[in-house]
């Protein structure tokens, strides 16, 4: 007879033990999930933005690879294949990620096909140099969307030229070459490869810390005045993870180019969402003026102190002084780690008294034209991984630095201010709290962002809302409230507790999962900072450095 | 089943430890990945084959749960322990490739992984019974095989295995019950005849 304990004691003996061909298997491809699935900050998408820009435009000048690729030797006379290659007006580059990019040398279009940083997924873009246009698609994005352009100092998009592949590839370094800029110079080099004489043009990057940084590469034949091959640095970042410090790539010249999108796989059939702040309603407009004001018009020179009363969670200790900014932020190890554990609730008092003993695991410090952010291992006594210290130096302008990163409570407090479009007052709001307007950011494709922002009160958002489209439903992602307000001495309004939410997919096994923080914002004076506390190169002490 | 010790450790340590490793992860942390991965795998790989009867599906369950937990990693909030959220993303893989007309598998290829590594002490008769009992899983419903392989391998709790499913605590309860019920009918018919 078989009962019920006994089945359970079975099951405890019915053990497995996974196979070493599985496990790498699994490993591989749950590493690259990883680095594919990591979140990038906006600085760091912006930055990929510019480097597939660069790459798009090293690309077209690859054209004469086909005749010349290292290796091999060619028997075609110099005259014939100069003649070919200018008749052609695509270039092609193959990058050894498996991305490629073409780009018509007469009418300025380049396209690109490749991974995207969401796990598994392909992104394509067209740049339109000629019209100012960057239109994307990642795949399962229900639109196309179109991009902010390029904002030229004169307002005016310059003239498109057609351009041979040495003036669209080789051009710019060769005027790096004779004028250096502030941040980076280019070298010239000559060698043989191969018995054929190429340049080679180093481009330097001047890091936050003085240090010259080999960044880009790029083979060419003089003679033939085409490009051959080039690869660049890749950014910091998720790629560390790969071990792959180089993208490299090819040149070849095709015949024909793609026509549009949707020769690189884009679907047809969806609409084009155009995210540029110039398509704004007028009320929309004003509305974010009006909030901007009342932004500009926050302090900037305050203690901020941000905690979630009821959980063990991170703990945010954050300065700001005119253009310089501090953060450190505290994980409480919860109370199984006493020593490093804040017991809830607790005061304000007390949190800067636990804090006071503490190591924060991350400190980011501006210092007004560079960022240093430096991760600190956990306490050696708790059970963790092997952690470096490193310190990540990145120059960033002041103005850049404070618009798109924004420092609590001002990213809680205005957080469409950075939004991009289509955007629109909703009429009618069902879930405004009393007396806010709605501001709808997106919905044309399959994601939208509602913010209910209370004019009354220096237009802070009070509540917003994410939303998704599912099987043509709408459906929360997310939630923040801001519910309760207070004035700081200077008569602006301030955010006192924040609500955060979150709705997981109950498929995925995860329902809603809430914080409930503290907000507690202290103007100060000059005199009333520690003294040393922007000092980002103190961050460097002990630590490994990354500037790049 | 619950005795809150794991591998000699306590809960607390380890649900710690978990807890630290998955903020790694979700800076990307490649090592702590790797470390939860470890941790689990035989446990997983023991939940896959469970449910699918097949190493090779269960080693597919097991990899493409472990994917998709590392691809959605960043944004990953848990209210329970990550084995068992781990458990019930091998389910969940496991349910799709069933789906997928891919039949049970008749754990004739557990029995082999479980004769080399089961507890050796276990002896001729205990792997016997780990076979009987195999065999008799794939003659339970989904539904029922699904909550009482989550709750007795798994190490799930009920409401936990309810609230990953998204259905009550007593339909979980009264699924484990009648599956349970099933199983010793099923094994004692074995033993009579």
């Amino acid at each position: 007879m078989t009962s019920g304990e006994e089945i359970e004691r079975t099951f405890r003996q019915l053990t497995a033990k996974t196979r070493a061909a599985a496990d790498a298997r699994v490993l591989a491809d749950a590493s690259a999930a990883l680095a594919r699935g990591s979140r990038r900050p906006k600085g760091v998408f912006a930055r990929r933005w510019r480097r597939i820009g660069a790459l798009a435009a090293l690309v077209p000048a690859a054209v004469l690879l086909a005749f010349m690729s290292f290796g091999k030797s060619s028997s075609i006379a110099l005259a014939d294949v100069r003649a070919a290659v200018n008749a052609k007006s695509w270039v092609h580059f193959r990058g050894d990620d498996g991305s490629e990019s073409w780009v018509s040398l007469t009418d300025g279009k380049a396209y690109h096909k490749g991974p995207s940083f969401l796990a598994g997924k392909t992104r394509m873009l067209l740049v339109d140099d000629a019209a100012n246009r960057r239109l994307s698609y990642t795949e399962g994005d229900a639109a196309i969307y179109e991009d902010e352009p390029t904002v030229y100092e004169d307002g005016k998009v310059p003239e498109w030229k057609p351009r041979t592949p040495w003036e669209y590839f080789l051009g710019w370094h060769e005027r790096q070459l004779a004028h250096p800029g502030k941040f980076g110079r280019t070298e010239r080099h000559e060698e043989t490869v191969d018995g054929r004489k190429l340049v080679r043009f180093d481009d330097y990057y001047t890091d936050a810390l003085g240090k010259d940084i080999l960044v880009m590469q790029i083979w060419a034949d003089a003679a033939m005045r085409l490009p051959v091959r080039s690869r660049a640095r890749r950014q910091p970042g998720p790629e560390e993870k790969e071990k792959r410090e180089w993208e490299t790539g090819v040149y070849d010249f095709p015949d024909k180019g793609p026509g549009g999108l949707y020769d690189l796989g884009v679907p047809r059939g969806l609409s084009l969402v155009k995210t540029e702040r110039r398509y704004f309603p007028e009320d929309v407009q004003a509305l974010l003026e009006k909030a901007k004001a009342a932004r500009d018009r926050f302090p900037t020179s305050y203690r901020a102190v941000v905690w979630d009363n009821d959980r063990d969670s991170e703990i945010d200790i954050i300065h700001r002084n005119g253009l310089m900014f501090r953060s450190d932020r505290y994980f409480d190890l919860g109370p199984e780690a006493p020593a490093y554990h804040l017991p809830r609730p607790a005061t304000l008092e007390g949190v800067l008294k636990w804090a006071s003993g503490q190591r924060p695991m991350g400190i980011t410090v501006f210092d007004g034209g560079r960022e240093f952010h430096r991760s600190n291992p956990y306490p050696e006594d708790v059970p963790a991984e092997r952690f470096r210290t490193t310190t990540r130096v990145l120059r960033e302008s002041a103005e850049g630095y404070f618009r798109t990163s924004g420092s609590p409570p001002v990213d809680f407090q205005w957080p469409f201010l950075n939004m991009g479009g289509p955007a629109e007052i909703v009429l009618h709001p069902e879930e405004a709290p009393a007396g806010c307007v709605a501001v709808r950011f997106g919905g044309a494709g399959d994601s939208r962002q509602d913010f209910y922002v209370d004019p009354a009160r220096d237009c802070i958002c009070i509540k917003s809302v994410g939303w998704e489209k599912k099987d043509g439903t709408w459906r929360k992602n997310g939630e923040q409230w801001l519910p309760y307000l207070r004035r700081l001495p200077g008569g602006q309004w301030c955010a006192t507790r924040r609500m955060q939410a979150q709705y997981v997919d109950p498929e995925k096994g995860l329902g809603l999962h809430a914080n409930y923080y503290s907000i507690d914002v202290k103007t100060l004076k000059d005199d009333e900072f520690p003294a040393g506390m922007f000092d980002g190169e103190r961050l460097l002490e002990g630590a490994g450095a990354q500037t790049y | 089943m619950n005795d809150g010790s794991l591998g000699g450790r306590p809960a607390g340590d380890w649900m710690r430890e978990d807890r630290l490793l998955l903020r790694s992860l979700r800076r990307g942390d490649e090592e702590a990945l790797r470390r939860i991965y470890e941790k689990y795998k035989c446990d997983l790989l023991a939940v896959a084959l469970c449910l699918v009867g097949d190493l090779s599906t269960a080693e597919d369950c097991l990899h493409d749960a472990f994917v998709g937990f590392a691809a959605a990693s960043a944004g990953l909030s848990l209210r329970g322990s990550l084995k068992g959220y781990l458990a019930a993303c091998v389910a969940n893989r496991a349910r799709d490739h069933l789906n997928r007309n891919l039949r049970w598998g008749a754990l004739s290829e557990f029995a082999d992984v479980a004769a080399e590594d089961c507890d050796p002490s276990a002896g001729a008769e205990g792997r016997e019974q780990t076979d009987r009992l195999a065999a008799a899983l794939g003659q339970l419903p989904w539904e029922q095989r699904e909550a009482v392989v989550l709750h007795l391998r798994g190490g799930m709790k009920f409401r936990e295995i309810a609230r990953q499913a998204g259905i009550s605590t007593n339909t979980v309860q009264s699924r484990y019950r009648y599956g349970l019920e099933k199983l010793r009918d099923l094994l004692n018919s074995g033993d009579e005849k």
